[in-house]
Formats: structure tokens, sequence, C-alpha cells
């Protein structure tokens, strides 16, 4: 009999074979327990494996099957989970010492859903400190090293849930994007990655980092896995005041208008960078899309938008850790002692500093030329990316400047860091969905990414654009 | 840009406690950023619309016919619910087990007054 490796399936191969009693869930749990054995010390995607938990699950799944019960549609898939959406019962630490430790009393509506569908839960992967960082090097916990190099980073924040797709350590992973915190790791780890609409998906259990811009997303193999696992957590949630349900859009059209806004990117991108997007866009071509230049003056603002923003909400998102109610505590000479020690030691630098911008550009004197500006400024890039939506059906940009960069690379300059995100941050603060596609290598090696965005609630037509992509790539 | 005293007493507002290492090392990364977001001033004094443009389109080279598409983002509509209570997930006594410090129903913390 030939021994297939069940860890380089895909979420519909794997459901299609599950179904047809190919191999049962037990192996497939069993067959990516020994691989993250044998591959996470190194990479460090996981902070906690739960295996016993999916070993549980997947027996249950198998002990249906055998009674010929209707097994739900999602039946022994076997996904990773970023560290800041909780699971009742686990430890969830949002990748701080802050809450170290904290135990979630409830489930994220995403992981009822995936919990109802039959979904199993391997463990919980590594991620920037709150979310905060591009290369998942403020993680409490040590980095996450990227699968194709393991000297650079995955990308962040969450590079855990991208390098354990890539290493096939899950079929798929779910992860949060803020400013590019699902599609730029997606991008250096040469794997889908997707940004829901804003609202699409409940963030009901996501530990907030900034409330206007999180979304919950999928790391998967393919576009087809990306939609499959989107339509399993979207959907509007009582619980989450800001989710919609999208629906009655008329399906796209076989031959779609792809906007490119060269003027953003042209001139500072190297030339293997540049290259590997003009390829992309080519076979987009051959798929039979029309491929034309847009222009968005206000584009290059989204950057600064963002780092007055973020921060902005980071600092009252991140103002109820305190020590008192959970997680980390350190006591001090009396309660404002004990606020400042615990949030002082339990925070590492880069949370500190972003909730002291946050503050900053939030206090009087100061809130009308910061916060008020970037506001109307976002408003600006909002309407701006509508118009162009009434014109094209997406906008194509390379998802990042450039490959993985090292390790240590960028830490001690945080405004470096910060400009990873530069292509990828306009879809949050204009709300959009936008997928990054693995779009090949660049000279060194190091896998790139092409990202789309589309008009709101659009979902389907990334999917379509995706797939188009998917297919007419070369076989390599 | 960013003074030292303004960086200690951001901290201080933010209940957040930095080294004097740490403090240097924000300010002068405050300041470059300040000074990066800053940019946005150059964006004028630029009207906003944000009233619903509801236009008639034909989405991109798409051969189903007219479709209508607001141009710009529709107002936002506010979301309402009747404020009643429900039962939790999360019970009492799994809330009150994270916690440090309580006692009886009651999370314990240092005197806040006086």
């Amino acid at each position: 009999m030939v021994q297939i490796d069940l860890t380089k399936l895909t979420l519909v191969g794997a459901g299609e074979s599950l179904r047809r009693g190919d191999w049962r869930a037990t192996e497939l749990v069993e067959a990516h327990l020994s691989a993250i054995t044998e591959r996470n010390p190194s990479l460090n995607a996981y902070l906690e494996v739960f295996a016993a938990e999916a070993r549980t699950r997947a027996a249950a799944l198998d002990e249906k099957k055998q009674r010929g019960e209707t097994l739900p549609p999602l039946a022994g898939l076997s996904l990773a989970i970023k560290d800041n959406i909780l699971i009742k019962g686990h430890l969830a630490s949002a990748g701080s010492r802050l809450l170290t430790p904290y135990r979630a009393a409830y489930d994220a509506t995403v992981i009822k859903k995936l919990k109802a569908a039959g979904a199993i839960f391997l463990g919980r992967t590594n991620m920037d400190e709150f979310a905060m960082g591009s290369s998942t090097e403020t993680s409490a916990f040590g980095p996450t090293k990227n699968p194709h190099d393991e000297t650079r980073v995955p990308g962040g924040s969450s590079g855990g849930s991208a390098a354990a797709v890539a290493a096939n350590l899950a079929l798929a992973a779910l992860g949060s994007d803020t400013g590019g915190s699902i599609r730029q790791p997606a991008a250096f780890c040469g794997v889908v990655g997707l940004k829901p609409t804003y609202g699409a998906v409940s963030r009901f259990g996501l530990l907030a980092l900034a409330s206007s811009l999180d979304q919950i997303g999928p790391f998967t193999k393919t576009v087809a896995d990306a939609e499959l696992l989107f339509n399993a957590i979207r959907g509007h949630d009582p619980l989450d005041s800001t989710s919609v349900s999208f629906s009655g859009f008329q399906p796209p059209a076989s031959s779609l208008q792809i906007g490119v806004p060269w003027h953003f990117f042209q001139d500072n991108l190297s030339s293997d960078v540049l290259n590997n997007f003009k390829q992309a866009l080519k076979r987009l071509e051959q798929a039979g899309h029309i491929v034309r230049e847009i222009d968005l003056p206000n584009i290059k603002y989204a950057l600064a938008c963002y780092y007055v923003l973020m921060p902005a909400e980071a600092s009252a998102n991140l103002a109820r850790y305190d020590g008192l109610r959970y997680g980390y505590h350190e006591s001090g000479q009396d309660l404002l002692g004990d606020y400042l020690r615990t949030r002082g030691q339990g925070f590492g630098l880069e949370v500190r500093r972003r909730i002291m911008l946050g503050t900053y550009v939030l206090s009087a004197g100061y809130y009308d030329a910061y916060y008020g500006q970037a506001k109307t400024v976002a408003g600006l890039i909002q309407t701006e990316l509508g118009r162009a939506f009434a014109d094209v059906d997406a906008i194509a940009t390379p998802t990042t400047p450039s490959v993985a960069f090292k390790l240590g690379e960028k830490v001690a300059d945080p405004l470096q860091m910060y400009l990873a995100d530069i292509f990828t941050v306009p879809a949050n603060i204009a709300g959009l969905p936008a997928i990054s596609v693995p779009s090949g290598k660049a000279d060194s090696g190091l896998p790139l990414g092409l990202q789309l965005l589309a008009a709101s609630g659009r979902e389907d037509i990334l999917f379509a654009l995706g797939k188009d992509y998917e297919h007419a790539r070369p076989l390599s | 840009m960013i003074k030292g005293e303004e960086v200690a007493k951001l901290a201080s507002l933010a209940r957040l406690e930095l080294s004097p290492e740490e403090l240097i090392k924000v300010g002068h990364d405050l300041s470059a950023i300040l000074d990066y977001v800053s940019e946005l001033r150059e964006v004028g004094n630029a009207s906003v619309t944000t009233s619903p443009n509801l236009e008639l389109t034909a989405p991109g080279n798409s051969k189903l016919g007219l479709v209508v598409t607001p141009a710009v983002a529709p107002p936002p509509t506010n979301v309402w619910r009747e404020d009643t209570p429900t039962v939790s997930e999360a019970t009492r006594e799994e809330l009150l087990a994270a916690a440090p410090a309580t006692q009886d129903d009651y999370f314990k913390v240092k005197k806040i007054l006086g």
C-alpha cells in the first residue's frame, strides 16, 4: 500500500478522502502530531499542542463515521489557531507575559462555529505580542522561524500560523489581521492568507488590538481552502455588533478589470520583487482578465494613518490589562504601583511603545492634529478606494516590499519594521477584503505574494481571481 | 521633538513602568514615528463625502448588466439590540478563579481611596 503523507493534503482534499473513508481522522491527526514533534522545536510555530484533545476529538469522529452517521462539514480537518483567539479552557497569551497564565473562560465565535463543524484544533500558534509586530519577534516566547529559511522571520504578527501551514504542521490555520498580520506572513511563508471585509467575521473572542481594523482570517495552502474556511467562520454574530452578513452580489464576470496603482510602488521596489509582480499580472491576463493602471493619490498616507489610529485604539483596548482580574500580577506599594509594575513587567517594549504613542495622539492638545487628522485622511482613503471599485473589480499590488528579512534585522528600528506593512494597511484602513496568493520565489529563492483587494463584501472576486492565478501558474 | 519629561508623563498616564534606558530609547523612537506620521498634515483641507453616492455602473467588465454600486461607502447605520440579560458561557466561579486575589464574590485590590 502506498504511503501518502497526510500532512501534504489540502482542506478540500482531506475532507473528501475522510468522507470516502480512505483514512481516518485519527490518522490525519497523528500524521500532524508527528510532524509537529519533529519540526516545531526548531520552528517554534506552536506555543502549545493540544495532542490529547485532538486525539479524543478525532477518535469520536471516527466512531461517528463507523456508526454510519453523517459527519459535520469540516470533520477531522486539523487546524492551528493563533494565540489571541479564545478556546474555552485553553491557555491564551496573545504572545505576552501579561496573560501568563490566562485560561479562556469562553469560546470565540469562530471557534464555536469550527467546533460545530467538526474541525480539530492541533494547538495555539506563536505571534507578536498582542499582535503588535511584523515579524513574530516581539513574542514573549521567542520568535518563530520561516520554514523556507530558518535564519529569517516568518512575518507577523501571525507568524506561527503562517509557518505552521507552510511547514505542513496543520492543514490550515486562523490568524488575525489589523495592518497586514495575515497577508504579510502568508507572503513571506509562501501560503494563502485572507483578510476578510471588516465585519465579515465576528471578533467576539479575539483579543482586541484595534477594534476598527481587526479581522480574523484563514491561512491555507490553496485559494479553494481559504474559501472553505472563510465560509465556515463568516457571518453576523449578535455578540459582535460590528459584524455583518454580506450577500446578494452578482457572481463575478469571467473577465475582470484589475487596477494597479503603479505610482505607489514602482520606484521603490527591488527589481526582482517588481518582476515577480509583473509576472503574476501576466498570468492573470493569460486567464482573460484585464490589467489597467489606476491612480490612488492618497494611498501613500495609509501607513501614517495606521500608525496613529492603531496605537490610539490599542492604548484603549490594552487598558484592561491591569493584573487585577486575570493574567500576570506584580505587586507595588499601592494600587498605582500594582498597575505600573504589572504592566511595566508584563508588557514588552514594543507594546509599551505603541500604548504610549496612542496615549500621545489622543491626549489634549494633540488630539486634533494627530488622531483627528488621521481619521480625516482615513476617510479620504476609504472614499478613494470606494470610487476605484466603481471602475475596476480588483486592485493588485505586491503584498510586501521584499522577501522575509533576517531575524534581528529590523528590531532596533521600529519605523523600518513598520514600513513592511506599507502595501497591506490600506485594506484595513478602508475595511476592504484582501488576499495574498503565493506568487513564486524571488531570486534568493524566498517566497513572495501577490495581493488583491476587492470592494466591501466581495471575497468572491478575490477567490475567483486567486483560483485563476493558481491554475495559470506554471508547475515548478 | 518629544522631550524627556513628556515621555515620562506619557508612561505614567498609560500606567506603564519603563527603566531609564527604556525611557530614552522610546523617546527617540516616538520622535521618529511622530515625525513620520506628521506627513498627514500635507493632506490639505480635503472634504470627505460620507453620504451615499449611488451610481448606476457596470462594475469592471461585467456582462451581466448594470448593477447599483455605491461609489463611496454608505453612511454607517446603528446596530440595536434589546437590553435583555442572557446567560454567560463563563460562570462567575470561572471568572473569579482567574484573579490573583478575591474575597467572597469580589476581586480584591489595594486601597483606591484615601
